[in-house]
């Protein structure tokens, strides 16, 4: 327990030496073992104990280190191919560093290469508000018995709008599965994500989420064909929000390789 | 240039944000904070936990830190599952905070329920006559 925060480092990212040496600087530095490197950082003030009273509830403060990761993270990753390491990842320096490479080596190099020259995006596909009130509005409704009175149209096409509104939004998940389906050829992998899990999207109800990794050159490719198959397949139900370029955390981290080492 | 620097506009109808009055897909910058405690945290959640318990010591953190990452699964075990009824970081806690609405939405399924069951009666009679 004698460790003193300058015997620390936070631990940002994983990457090819070469690569590595070529775009970090100061305050980063980086370890380096063979041909791999270890992108680490001095722990900032966010880790320090003079911010234990009260850190978490200081939402503020949380944001604030939390961000700070994220951006490192980000620029490495808009720089080179990175293994990206989540936040809080502490160690030793430099004796931790060199301990983490040499039992996590195989399996970075192999991270490395299956990452190459991708990010990650976030889909999610949502039975819009808009599109479902659209679909029971443009739906030929029976208005009910010519002969009953207003107030008996007005519970017959209120029941027959409902109706038809519930039947649009069962079908949404079967379309959304079929929209994912379709822009396959522009994903290099893909992760499903719990719809329920995430940011609201406003009032619409996510069906269908999931990340993508997919080759930077691919980008415009998969935006084109998302929206082409939201068309042509959602049946006016559908909207998608897409969110990213993200490092690819959803796929390889140093975490992950840690555990399967240990 | 950072990701989040590159234009996003150009290409997306509606650009970023809202959807344009065509627009189907609404394209996100990496700006989100919920975006990005859902990568940076991830099981990290329970991290954040750790951070009120343990920064006073930092090779306790670490220890923790590797333990906890390891498996949430594990830190319930222990008993550690604070971020569970924590309604910044859980949306069902979020939920349960919003009985109010919860509430007024059961109701409204009621209401829609007898209309239903109304609506049904008043078919039903007007095949049978």
């Amino acid at each position: 327990m004698s460790d003193r925060p300058e015997a620390m480092r936070v631990l940002y990212a994983i990457a090819h030496a070469r690569a590595a040496r070529a775009a970090v600087v100061s305050p980063l530095e980086i370890a380096e073992l063979g041909d791999l490197a270890a992108i680490v950082g001095p722990v900032t003030d966010g880790y320090r104990p003079s911010l234990t009273d009260e850190p978490v509830r200081d939402r503020g403060r949380l944001e604030a280190v939390v961000r700070e990761h994220e951006s490192v993270v980000e620029a490495l990753h808009a720089a080179m191919t990175i293994v990206p390491a989540r936040f809080g990842t502490l160690v030793r320096w430099p004796e931790g560093v060199a301990t983490l490479l040499a039992r996590g080596g195989a399996e970075y190099r192999m991270s490395l290469s299956r990452v190459d020259g991708c990010a990650e995006w976030t889909v999610r596909l949502s039975a819009s508000e808009r599109g479902l009130t659209r679909s029971s509005s443009t739906t030929t409704i029976d208005a009910g018995d010519s002969e009953s009175g207003p107030g008996t149209a007005y519970l017959q096409h209120r029941h027959a709008e409902r109706k038809h509104r519930l039947e649009a939004a069962n079908r949404a998940p079967a379309l959304a599965t079929s929209v994912l389906e379709s822009v396959g050829p522009a994903v290099r992998e893909w992760r499903p994500l719990d719809p329920a899990a995430g940011p609201a999207q406003g009032g619409d109800r996510c069906v269908a989420a999931g990340v993508a990794l997919v080759p930077t050159s691919a980008t415009e490719k998969l935006m084109t064909m998302l929206e082409t198959a939201v068309i042509n397949r959602g049946d006016g139900l559908l909207s998608a929000d897409v969110n990213g370029p993200w490092p690819p955390y959803h796929f390889v981290t140093v975490g992950e390789a840690e555990e399967q080492a240990e | 240039m950072t990701p989040r620097d590159q234009s996003t506009a150009d290409w997306m109808p509606g650009g970023i944000g809202e959807a344009g009055p065509r627009s189907v897909v609404r394209r996100g910058d990496t700006t989100n904070l919920a975006d990005i405690l859902e990568r940076v945290l991830d099981k990290g959640i329970v991290i954040a936990g750790d951070i009120v318990v343990c920064l006073v010591d930092v090779e306790l953190l670490t220890i923790r830190l590797r333990l906890l990452v390891a498996s949430v699964d594990k830190a319930r075990e222990m008993g550690i599952n604070w971020w569970e009824t924590d309604p910044w970081l859980n949306r069902d806690a979020a939920a349960d905070d919003e009985a109010a609405p919860k509430e007024l939405t059961s109701r409204l399924e009621r209401l829609e329920g007898a209309v239903d069951r109304l609506a049904d009666a008043l078919e039903s009679g007007r095949t049978s006559r």
